[in-house]
């Protein structure tokens, strides 16, 4: 079995020159930069001030500011690196010839996708030193460590497979990028927005009965489905709760609604479970999408992804007739 | 007969309320290059396109290698090789690499790649440039790799969408050799292009096709006979044409016959040069002028050139202009003979000149080209 040739091919056009190494080199000194500054800023707060624990208060500090860091710079850069997978390759006027290959279009959309997220998970990984100084001052388990990785590389994935969406809808790279980002700048920006937004508004007064939208279990399981699907919110929630010592995964809780028991999923297996989701669904139809040929007939449909007759359909001329298959 | 490579059966494309393509019905026979002639938006590309699995018709059917396109694409795949009008290459590659992705792409086993590319690159003379990145070729080496690319999977039919558009002479010249050279290795070729002369050169079949229906298609000789029911001789003879003229008109199949003036050069009379004796010969007066022939039209057709290095075939004279300077009987001379008749006729002729002692010392047969064929099959059909 070989491996992927998108994959190889990407990978190997991603990789080759200074380009790469420049990106890499940049984004770990901006986040260093950022841990030494944390820690300064962190460092000089603690000695002015009484802190139980103070060097496990800058560890945490420090592995808060790196995955928040992280987290735009996973929404920042992996679009970058799908948005024009397709549309570049019309625009080279190298899509016809993929097309003709035996490559099937999941190849295709997987061999991007995965040269896009093995970069990003490059860009993950590499900051894994700067990650083991909070280790270092403590205060940071290794299942917060674990379970923050976890939540960026499915956030990866779910900003690779928008991108990889859009660039199979459009035929430009540049309305691409900018339907990509905007798409990205919805769900991270204006989607919270519009939740506070909305409980604001009716949250502020009571209906006629004397009740509000929080009395309702449906608001809760809908708030969670809400703000889990933001990386950082989910995050940051599962954190609270997981220092209020709550399981990593699912439980009851009567604390997030006063009196009340709730089934909670921790708010970073929603994200996951959500980015999944939305992720294979954008998949699926970037892969129909990039199919050259949409078969009217259903009976023929097998044609392209799965073996097709060894031997020739007949002696021509044959029946013009789509012959069906059972 | 082998199978043929390709048929297509009523093939047509909608776009909408415009047809692209009306009930096209193609046939083309294994080994052949087969030119495929069309003015743009004939249809050329979308027929290209749909025998590639990259359109599907709306109608009709077409089969590659007996596997039909809509229904079997990776099997059709297999056995093609598709290079379109408007490529592009990946820059930032090296050319081994280049035709190692798409030698991957096509399944072909890691371990046959090296030998193959190797091959490959040989074969278009691009061994050189093993090594080089794609960007730093010119546009005929790119094209040369595109090409090579279409071969790694050894495909039986090269489906070639203007391959020679944008390249310089010298590049035309070196594809046009290298596309004999696939024929020659057993591999079928359908290329269209723009430059007739080009494809006169090479093709042994050609399909013209305009407004999406195909106006005629098959091997060049029968179109050439189909297109040419009389055929049009010129004898040259070194003294007594007037004797030859006479023995000509006794085989009762010859439709007309003349001894061109000496003076008929390129198509037209021309002015005799100055001191120049002219005599005219009683005898070599036409018998009667040559109506122009339907296919061609009233306005005379421009001398037809020999590419090989041959002579230079004037057209059939007509009527000619008064100046004509007439050969005397015991000058060298051309006659002109359009016949009915088959090649044991022509040899016929020929040996009833020479039994009959005429010192008989050139022969060429007029032959149209494909430019001319082009212009008569679509004539009124193209603005």
């Amino acid at each position: 079995m070989q491996a992927n040739p998108v994959i190889v091919k990407e990978l190997r056009g991603r990789m080759r020159g200074w380009r790469s190494v420049a990106i890499l080199v940049i984004y770990l000194l901006i986040l260093s930069l950022v841990t030494w500054l944390t820690f300064l800023a962190v460092g000089s707060y603690s000695s002015n001030n009484y802190y139980g624990g103070q060097s496990s208060q800058i560890g945490k500090t420090i592995f808060g500011v790196l995955v928040g860091f992280q987290t735009v710079m996973v929404a920042l850069l992996t679009p970058a690196f799908t948005a024009g997978s397709i549309t570049s390759e019309r625009e080279q006027k190298t899509y016809d010839l993929l097309m003709t290959t035996l490559l099937p279009a999941r190849s295709v959309i997987f061999g991007k996708l995965g040269a896009a997220l093995a970069w990003v998970a490059l860009l993950i990984l590499a900051v894994a030193p700067l990650q083991s100084l909070a280790f270092m001052f403590g205060g940071v388990s290794p299942e917060e460590v674990i379970l923050s990785q976890v939540v960026l590389l499915m956030a990866a994935v779910l900003f690779a497979s928008i991108g990889i969406f859009w660039s199979t809808v459009v035929k430009s790279s540049v309305a691409s990028n900018v339907l990509t980002y905007g798409t990205i700048l919805l769900q991270l920006l204006v989607m919270p927005f519009l939740y506070f937004l909305f409980v604001t508004i009716f949250n502020g007064g009571s209906s006629a009965s004397g009740t509000s939208i929080q009395d309702h279990a449906s608001f809760w399981y809908i708030s969670g489905v809400v703000l889990s699907f933001h990386p950082f919110i989910a995050m940051s929630l599962s954190e609270a709760f997981f220092l209020q010592g709550q399981p990593l995964f699912i439980y009851t809780s009567s604390e997030i609604w006063q009196g009340h028991s709730l089934f909670v999923i921790s708010p970073w297996l929603i994200f996951c479970i959500e980015a999944l989701l939305v992720s294979a669904l954008l998949v699926v139809i970037s892969i129909r999408r990039v199919k050259p040929i949409h078969y009217r007939h259903n009976n023929v449909a097998y044609a392209y992804d799965q073996a097709v007759p060894e031997s020739p359909a007949g002696n021509l001329p044959p029946d013009r007739n789509v012959s069906s298959v059972e | 007969m082998p199978n043929p490579v390709v048929v297509t059966e009523n093939l047509t494309k909608r776009y909408g309320t415009f047809t692209a393509l009306s009930n096209l019905n193609l046939t083309i026979e294994r080994g052949a290059i087969h030119g495929f002639i069309g003015p743009n938006g004939a249809g050329k590309t979308t027929t290209m396109r749909i025998l590639a699995t990259l359109l599907e018709q709306t109608e009709g059917q077409a089969w590659v290698a007996d596997y039909p396109v809509s229904e079997a694409p990776m099997e059709v795949r297999k056995r093609i090789g598709y290079m379109p009008d408007f490529f592009g290459v990946y820059d930032n590659m090296k050319v081994w690499e280049y035709l190692d992705f798409f030698a991957s792409a096509y399944h072909v086993p890691m371990d046959k790649r090296k030998g193959m590319i190797g091959d490959l690159l040989s074969l278009v003379d691009l061994s050189a440039k093993h090594d080089s990145f794609v960007e730093e070729l010119s546009r005929g080496m790119k094209q040369r790799l595109c090409l090579a690319r279409t071969l790694v999977h050894n495909p039986d039919l090269l489906i070639l969408d203007e391959p020679a558009s944008g390249l310089d002479p010298h590049a035309r010249i070196e594809l046009r050799e290298l596309l004999k050279e696939l024929r020659s290795l057993g591999k079928t070729i359908l290329v269209s292009s723009h430059i007739l002369t080009e494809l006169a050169e090479m093709c042994t079949h050609i399909a013209i096709i305009e407004r999406g229906k195909l106006l005629v298609s098959g091997s060049v000789a029968d179109i050439l006979k189909a297109m040419q029911p009389a055929r049009e001789l010129y004898v040259r003879v070194l003294s007594r044409s007037g004797d030859a003229l006479n023995i000509v008109r006794g085989f009762p199949t010859v439709l007309s016959s003349q001894i061109l003036p000496a003076n008929f050069k390129h198509g037209q009379v021309v002015a005799p040069e100055a001191g120049a004796e002219a005599k005219v010969a009683a005898a070599g007066a036409p018998s009667a002028p040559i109506a122009p022939s339907p296919l061609r039209g009233p306005v005379p057709t421009p001398p037809v050139t020999d590419d090989r290095g041959g002579l230079s075939i004037p057209p059939p004279p007509g009527a000619f202009a008064s100046g004509s300077v007439m050969p005397a009987n015991d000058a060298p001379a051309t006659i002109y003979i359009r016949v009915d008749g088959d090649n044991l006729l022509l040899g016929a002729i020929l040996a009833r000149l020479v039994a009959a002692g005429i010192p008989v010392y050139g022969y060429e047969e007029a032959l149209d080209d494909l430019e001319e064929i082009f212009l008569r099959t679509t004539k009124g059909l193209v603005q």
